[in-house]
């Protein structure tokens, strides 16, 4: 059995439009002499270089034991669509036992392994680290998600005006890998704070591609928070119909192209996305709101040869 | 479904190139400029006295290569960075003359100041390179991770600002105190992974004089390590391939126009190897050891390390992941060494 852990921070990248790729390789370059991978198809995707930070603390489990924890934790940004920015932390929890802490260069040559040093509780250790709370995640990990996107989001080359005012969405996750698990388990949750959390029982799979997945899954559970919050403060039914067309301009301008799940995944992930898809459905959801934006839209237009709504329409 | 994707792997493996690895790669001599000074016959008695421990390196390598026929070349270390030098068309030859006088054969003569200046750019015609921007030392320095004190989270920031880097949890500060209060209590410092008791070691990487970084003689010789070792990249490239020697009439006159590896033997070895033994006197053991401090904490490329062990795996060869353990050491008399002069 081994055990990853991760976190993913998901926020509007602050630039009043979508970056182009230079701009796109510029911010995220973190790790000197390594480059800035991108693709454009599907979609617009620019990942930073892994970055690594050195850990030796607590390892929590949920029965409250303690046990020293030594090694790196590997964190990465992405951007999707030049607009949406994500800082990514993830971790395997390796129980090598020993009771001694080793060389630095032992760990290193380990890059993305924090060895527990003492007795370990796997499964006590994921549950402790879903159901902390939003602010205090396991090893420092949120911290660090914080720190990358802080890193990218103060490059002198963003306008620091992002257009779509919704909250950065924390998305904490377990994966528990079994050589016999057949059929991938995974249960999504959404926290009353708002922490999301995933955990994932797979068969044989990659670090990489669990890292994909959760931020992928993040991404989309961000994009659907901010669309509900748009459509929410535009008051539909409330305002005049030009107001609230206004209001849900961002929406249309830099969100609704976005949605492509499992865009770029494959193998189990999409098996996963699948289940996601039947439960809680978060497509059937957000083609429910984009159809609603959409609506709203025809309504206002075939209101546009009246002159009042004209008027405030198109100023 | 998939669309047509110019994606690179999510694994940087298959990105960085392979570069030629020797057996060993073997220091002959790292000249400062008080002793570059000196009389071909100074280096003569160097390279004599290095001679010795030269063979024991080489019969050591010869017994560890299950295959037989090791692949072992020779390397001299100009500092051309802290010191004003002669010129390479008199150097260059001075060294090479004693060394064969010695009954040694350099393969390989290396200017330091080479870590300092800009790498070339990966795709640049290496008759005409361009610089990108970044030195060796800079793009070793970014691949610093810190050894953490204990109760270290991810939530602690890396703290490059300051141009020191330790093993271990610094003494806090201890200032005088405003008048009334008391004194803070002494506190030691201690080593991370210290056996009983610490012997903690706080580096100087660089320090900012004037618009100017000076670089330190221990970061400067960790990247020569890292460069011997063949980890070193640029982008996924070759940062300073090796440049066979000009003729002796085409040497420049000054350093900085000659590329940083200089290749003197033409049947050479290659430069970089799976292990670096360096022959040195004594007086470099605190230097060797900020080396090996720094070279604990800096985080070698995976796909590179990776590359390199299973090609020695490929050679019968079991090489070690962490690159500070690829490196030997003999500490010996080499006559009258002077190093470089405090100040």
């Amino acid at each position: 059995m081994v055990l990853f852990l991760g976190e993913v921070q998901t926020a509007a990248l602050r630039h009043s439009g979508g970056v182009p790729r230079q701009v796109a390789e510029s911010v995220l370059a973190l790790l000197a002499g390594e480059r800035v991978r991108v693709s454009e198809r599907p979609i617009s995707y620019a990942v930073s270089p892994a970055t690594l930070t050195g850990v030796d603390c607590r390892l929590l489990a949920r029965s409250g034991a303690k046990v020293r924890s030594v090694g790196t934790i590997t964190g990465r940004a992405c951007l999707t669509g030049g607009r949406v920015l994500q800082g990514s932390a993830a971790v395997q929890v390796d129980p090598a036992g020993g009771g001694f802490r080793r060389s630095w260069s032992h760990y290193l040559a380990r890059p993305g392994v924090v060895e527990a040093l003492g007795r370990t509780d796997l499964p006590g250790t994921v549950a402790a680290h879903l159901a902390a709370d939003r602010s205090s995640s396991t090893m420092g990990m949120g911290a660090f998600c914080g720190r990358l996107l802080t890193e990218v989001q103060g490059s002198a080359a963003l306008d620091q005006r992002p257009p779509v005012r919704a909250r950065r969405t924390v998305l904490r996750w377990a994966a528990i890998i079994d050589e016999k698990v057949e059929n991938p388990k995974v249960r999504f949750t959404i926290g009353e704070d708002g922490l999301r959390t995933l955990r994932l029982v797979l068969g044989p799979a990659a670090v990489g591609d669990i890292v994909d997945l959760s931020e992928d899954l993040a991404l989309h559970d961000w994009l659907l928070t901010a669309l509900l919050s748009i459509i929410e403060q535009s008051q539909i039914g409330v305002e005049q119909p030009a107001q609230t067309v206004l209001r849900l301009r961002p929406a249309v301008d830099h969100l609704l192209h976005l949605w492509m799940p499992a865009a770029r995944l494959g193998g189990f992930a999409l098996s996963v996305w699948g289940g996601l898809e039947s439960r809680p459905g978060l497509s059937r959801q957000w083609d429910a709101s984009v159809r609603r934006v959409r609506d709203q839209m025809a309504m206002a237009a075939a209101l546009v040869d009246r002159l009042p709504e004209r008027t405030q329409l198109f100023r | 479904m998939i669309g047509e994707s110019e994606f690179f792997e999510s694994t940087a493996d298959d990105r960085a190139k392979a570069i030629p690895l020797a057996h060993l790669s073997v220091e002959l001599g790292h000249f400062y400029s008080p002793d570059l000074r000196q009389h071909e016959d100074f280096f003569i008695e160097h390279f004599r006295q290095i001679g010795f421990y030269y063979a024991a390196a080489r019969a050591a390598c010869e017994a560890a290569t299950p295959r037989g026929n090791p692949r072992i070349s020779t390397c001299v270390l100009i500092d051309d960075y802290f010191g004003k030098l002669e010129s390479p068309r008199v150097l260059v030859r001075k060294l090479l003359d004693a060394a064969s006088k010695a009954g040694l054969e350099i393969d390989y003569v290396v200017r330091e100041s080479g870590s300092v200046h800009t790498a070339t750019a990966p795709e640049s015609d290496p008759a005409e390179p361009t610089e990108t921007g970044l030195s060796l030392a800079e793009l070793v320095e970014a691949r610093l991770v810190e050894d953490p004190p204990p109760d270290t989270t991810a939530a602690r920031p890396p703290a490059r600002q300051t141009g020191w880097l330790c093993n271990g949890q610094r003494s806090p500060a201890t200032k005088t105190h405003e008048a009334m209060k008391l004194p803070t209590a002494w506190l030691p410092p201690s080593e991370n992974a210290a056996v009983n008791h610490s012997i903690f070691t706080d580096i100087e990487l660089w320090r900012d004089d004037g618009r100017q970084r000076v670089w330190s003689c221990a970061m400067l010789a960790a990247v020569w390590q890292l460069l011997r070792l063949g980890v070193l990249r640029n982008d996924g490239h070759e940062v300073v391939p090796p440049h066979p020697l000009p003729d002796a009439d085409d040497l420049p006159d000054a350093w900085r126009q000659l590329p940083m590896v200089l290749r003197a033997n033409k049947q050479a070895a290659p430069f970089s190897a799976y292990r670096a033994m360096t022959i040195c006197a004594p007086l470099f053991l605190p230097v060797e050891h900020a080396v090996r401090t720094i070279l604990q904490q800096v985080a070698v490329d995976p796909g590179v390390l990776a590359k390199i062990v299973a090609r020695g795996a490929d050679e019968g060869l079991t090489i070690s992941p962490a690159v500070v353990d690829r490196i030997q050491y003999q500490f010996v008399d080499t006559g009258p060494v002077r190093g470089a002069v405090p100040g």
